[in-house]
């Protein structure tokens, strides 16, 4: 587990993590999402232990992070910009990282790299943006670490590729203890792959759910109900986090258990009703909301 | 807690992403050692047949080109050391490569280790490469002995360690620098700023602290002590066989090579320690550390201040402008320090109190100099705060003494000189200081003291504090003339002064030669032994040439020639001759005496205010260093020898 503690970090005058307080579980895939410049990477920087909390810190598996050898074996950094030698090739990496990550699968790595079609002997340097990403992503992946640190993984991705490195995770979660944390500014590249979710803003964290239970606990209703003191009283029996009415039809988006929400609709004789499944965008805008952002203006 | 990493096999994938690096200090070492011998080997075999002589033996011409004492190895090996320390840790000035290796599973010193350990085995297998190459050379000619072989050994030895030291010093400048250019300047300010600081010490204090003596110690002596690569360069360039070609062979003590393997390890761990402090997100700004960046500016603006007012004071010697000169290139300098921390020309007018504080400190420096605020140039003593004092002149120009204890010395320093002669009776030397303190009061700082009948004179305190105070002053020539010959009255007094009253046997059989120039001296001058007819003599002989000088045809006649030496030994140089006698050297001992006999009996004014001052020369065993001593026609034992000596050479 990844226990983030009150973590502040300054770049100077500036503040880019402002008291995070999160703690990532163990065989989940977490999506740390956020604005350009809402601290993303800085906070994985932080979780890898490459930065120091001015204040806070960071726990692995209980132990600090910060210039432990102990906590800082189980994690692997993928940064933004991955690093590759001058003029190394893939085996090159390969053989890099068989040295620094001692867990590392390189008979896997070859196997990957092969299923990925990308040449082993070529030089990293004449690779595509995209087949970097792949390849850092496949070092990575083989470093066999419990815990992988993604800064902007999917950038630069094609769709299938993406859809192939999102089943890698996948199965490597089934298959061993794995811990990914992708940061992205985009919820939509990670919403469907990630079981928890927090979300970044202004180097604070503005929440961190698990999406199932989020999905579960919140409605988007939309209904026509003749009656408008019945009308009212429904809103007022419900617990309404958005409210929107055009003509007769009104969409409410309300948290609570499905079959309570469905008898109290029920109870006031709409003319017509539906429930429908919140996207991950909207149950953010209508959290944030609730907690006083308009969070229209900050991830979408 | 101990990574899992293994440290070995970490070092051999760093040296693997170096190979570039190894290849390419191959190559240079391997043209700069083996190549050079080789070269100079063939070049000895070449001579060989085609004139069937060289110079040197082929032990020798091989000895010359390899081992120790060659300053172009030692600077390339420091060259060596900084670029591969600035390749091996160029990842602290990049946040991507940061991003990479400070994730790893690694302390930061381990980190280090690994990386400085994998970049030295860079160079230590090129730099054993090329020695051991140079061996081969050596067998292959049949050049090599157990000297030259352990000479290059401890050569290796000397070279790594010089190596390790550069690069210590480059890491350090890195690590306190935040990217390529301030790593540069960090690197170029390591080596150059305490030079140019003594420059400038020196530069000020020769400009306005006019009564100060010269250390013992030359500039460039003391040079060494400003970086580790002078350090080095000193170390490297004073042992071995430059020296040994020299006369004095010099191998590198143990001793000495302490000092650079404390020097390094003092380097590294300061490297280590700037590490483990600096922070990761330092990469790309102008300074790991922040703090520092006020007092670096105060650090370079206040010399580029002082050397400003330095030129204004030479071109103008006006306040105002020394001022404005100072303000000018004070505030220039700030600008650029500003320009360079920040990159952005709207900031370089930020932070203006440092530029306030650089220009009060160098304001208060150059005008202390300028106007002798501390009180240097006139600084005299209480009489009661002295045990002893003594004066010297350039007039005194024995070198050869012995030192405390007891060995000789060669010195061609005033202090030391002064340190020979000191007198406890000081009154009258004190008079002396007293007319020279006046004198600096008076004048200053001003030229027109040379303009009155004044003598440059070296005066010592030496205070009952154990302190030792050396100044130099414009003293009246008749007053320094009456104390000196009154003082001069005392042999003990006058003793001390004459070094050669004192050789003993072992400085005599050091002494490899003796010459006389006997100026205004011809054959017939020199050959009338009495006294006054030696006067007369001479005096004729003024006469004669004044009256040629007066006809103009005969003075031409005389300066055509002025470079010609006759048949006899004599010369001509602007109408006065110059007779020159060897003295062989088994008559040395009946020279110092009649020397010693005629001391007695002249003044000191008869000594060096003559009309007719010579010389006579003693070299002591190299030919680089010699001792004159005054000789006149007052020296009448000294003289009846020396025309005894010559007529005996003349047959």
């Amino acid at each position: 587990m990844i226990q983030i503690e009150k973590v502040k970090k300054r770049f100077g005058e500036i503040t880019a993590l402002n008291g995070v307080d999160a703690a990532i579980g163990e065989n989940c895939i977490f999506g740390l999402v956020g604005t350009n410049g809402a601290g993303k990477s800085t906070l994985l920087r932080v979780i890898a232990g490459v930065l120091k909390a001015d204040e806070g810190q960071v726990k692995i598996d209980e132990l600090p992070v910060w210039e432990n050898v102990q906590a800082k074996e189980k994690v692997c950094f993928i940064p933004d910009t991955a690093m590759f030698f001058q003029n190394a090739t893939a085996d090159v990496m390969r053989d890099y990282y068989q040295i620094v990550y001692p867990k590392f699968d390189a008979a896997r790595f070859d196997d990957l790299l092969g299923k990925f079609e990308l040449d082993p002997k070529r030089k990293l340097s004449t690779f595509s943006k995209g087949m970097k990403k792949q390849v850092s992503v496949l070092l990575g992946i083989c470093a066999n670490t419990q815990y992988l640190l993604c800064d902007e993984t999917f950038d630069g991705l094609d769709p299938v590729m993406r859809q192939t490195v999102k089943s890698l995770f996948a199965s490597e979660i089934l298959s061993r203890k794995f811990t990914p944390v992708i940061a992205s500014h985009s919820l939509r590249e990670i919403e469907d792959i990630c079981d928890y979710v927090g979300l970044l803003h202004r180097g604070g964290i503005l929440f961190a759910k698990d999406l199932d239970e989020m999905k579960l606990g919140i409605h988007k209703i939309q209904c026509v109900i003749p009656d408008a003191a019945d009308e009212a009283a429904l809103l007022g029996e419900l617990t309404v986090l958005q409210k929107e009415k055009r003509g007769s039809l009104l969409t409410i988006v309300v948290r609570g258990s499905y079959d309570e929400i469905e008898w109290k609709i029920q109870a006031r004789q709409p003319l017509f009703s539906e429930i429908l499944p919140l996207t991950l965008e909207e149950i953010f805008i209508s959290e944030t909301e609730v907690a006083g952002y308009d969070i229209k203006n900050l991830v979408f | 807690m101990i990574s899992k990493i293994s440290f070995s096999k970490l070092v051999r994938g760093e040296m693997r992403q170096m190979n570039w690096l190894t290849a390419v200090q191959m190559v240079v070492f391997v043209l700069f050692l083996p190549f050079r011998a080789m070269m100079s080997m063939a070049i000895r075999q070449n001579e060989l047949m085609r004139e069937g002589v060289t110079t040197y033996s082929a032990v020798e011409q091989f000895s010359r080109h390899v081992g120790l004492g060659h300053a172009e190895n030692t600077g390339l090996i420091l060259v060596c050391g900084a670029v591969c320390a600035l390749t091996t840790f160029a990842y602290l000035h990049s946040q991507v490569k940061q991003d990479f290796y400070h994730s790893l599973s690694l302390k930061r010193e381990e980190l280090f280790g690994v990386k400085y350990l994998s970049s030295a085995l860079t160079f230590v297998v090129a730099y054993l490469t090329g020695q051991v190459l140079t061996v081969l050379v050596g067998l292959f000619y049949q050049a090599l002995t157990e000297h030259t072989v352990f000479e290059i050994a401890l050569a290796s030895l000397q070279g790594i360690l010089f190596y390790l030291c550069s690069y210590s010093t480059t890491l350090v400048a890195m690590m306190l620098a935040g990217n390529f250019l301030t790593t540069f300047l960090a690197i170029g300010a390591f080596g150059a700023y305490m030079p140019m600081l003594m420059l400038l010490r020196e530069s000020l204090e020769s400009v306005f602290l006019n009564t100060k003596v010269e250390s013992i110690r030359s500039l460039s002596s003391q040079l060494r002590f400003t970086s580790p690569w002078a350090w080095c360069l000193y170390s490297g360039s004073r042992a071995g066989i430059t020296s040994r070609i020299t006369g004095a062979e010099k191998l590198p003590t143990a001793g000495e090579l302490c000092q650079v393997v404390t020097i390094t390890a003092v380097l590294t761990l300061a490297a280590l320690a700037l590490y483990r402090a600096r922070k990761t997100e330092a990469a790309g700004s102008a300074l790991a550390f922040p703090i520092l960046e006020p007092v670096i500016k105060v650090m370079v603006t206040v010399p580029v201040s002082l050397v400003a007012g330095l030129i204004a004071y030479e071109l103008t010697q006006a306040v105002f402008f020394e001022v404005m000169f100072i303000l000018l290139f004070g505030a220039l300098a700030c600008v650029i320090i500003e320009f360079i921390y920040r990159m952005d020309i709207r900031q370089v007018l930020a932070h203006k109190w440092q530029f306030a504080i650089s220009i009060v400190i160098g304001c208060v420096i150059f005008f202390a100099y300028r106007f002798d605020l501390p009180g240097f140039n006139t600084y005299l003593p209480a009489q009661d705060e002295i045990i002893a004092m003594s004066v010297s002149t350039p007039d005194f120009s024995s070198y050869i003494a012995y030192g405390d204890n007891g060995e000789i010395v060669y010195s061609t320093s005033y202090r030391e000189r002064l340190d020979q002669v000191e007198w406890e009776a000081f009154d009258k030397i004190y008079e002396l200081a007293e007319d020279g303190v006046e004198n600096v009061k008076e004048y200053g700082l001003s030229d027109a003291i040379y303009d009155q009948n004044v003598n440059g004179v070296y005066i010592k305190y030496h205070l009952k504090s154990g302190k030792e105070v050396y100044r130099y002053y414009q003293i009246d020539k008749e007053l320094y003339c009456e104390v000196m010959n009154g003082l001069f009255q005392d042999e003990d007094f006058r003793e001390p002064y004459f070094p050669i009253c004192t050789w003993d046997e072992e400085t005599l059989n050091r002494i490899s030669g003796i010459w006389v120039y006997l100026y205004g001296y011809s054959k017939e001058t020199l050959l009338v032994t009495d006294k006054d007819t030696v006067n007369d003599a001479r005096m004729e002989e003024d006469l004669e040439a004044e009256s040629e000088f007066a006809d103009g045809s005969e003075a031409e006649e005389l300066s055509d020639t002025t470079e010609d030496v006759d048949e006899e030994g004599w010369y001509y140089v602007e109408s006065y001759s110059v007779l020159d006698i060897t003295v062989p050297l088994y008559r040395l001992s009946e020279l110092m005496e009649a020397y010693r006999e005629d001391l007695k009996e002249v003044s000191f004014e008869d000594i060096y205010y003559s009309d007719d001052n010579s010389y006579i020369y003693f070299y002591l065993e190299s030919t680089y260093q010699s001792d004159d001593y005054p000789v006149n026609a007052k020296f009448t034992n000294t003289m009846a020898l020396l025309s005894e000596i010559y007529q005996e050479q003349q047959g």
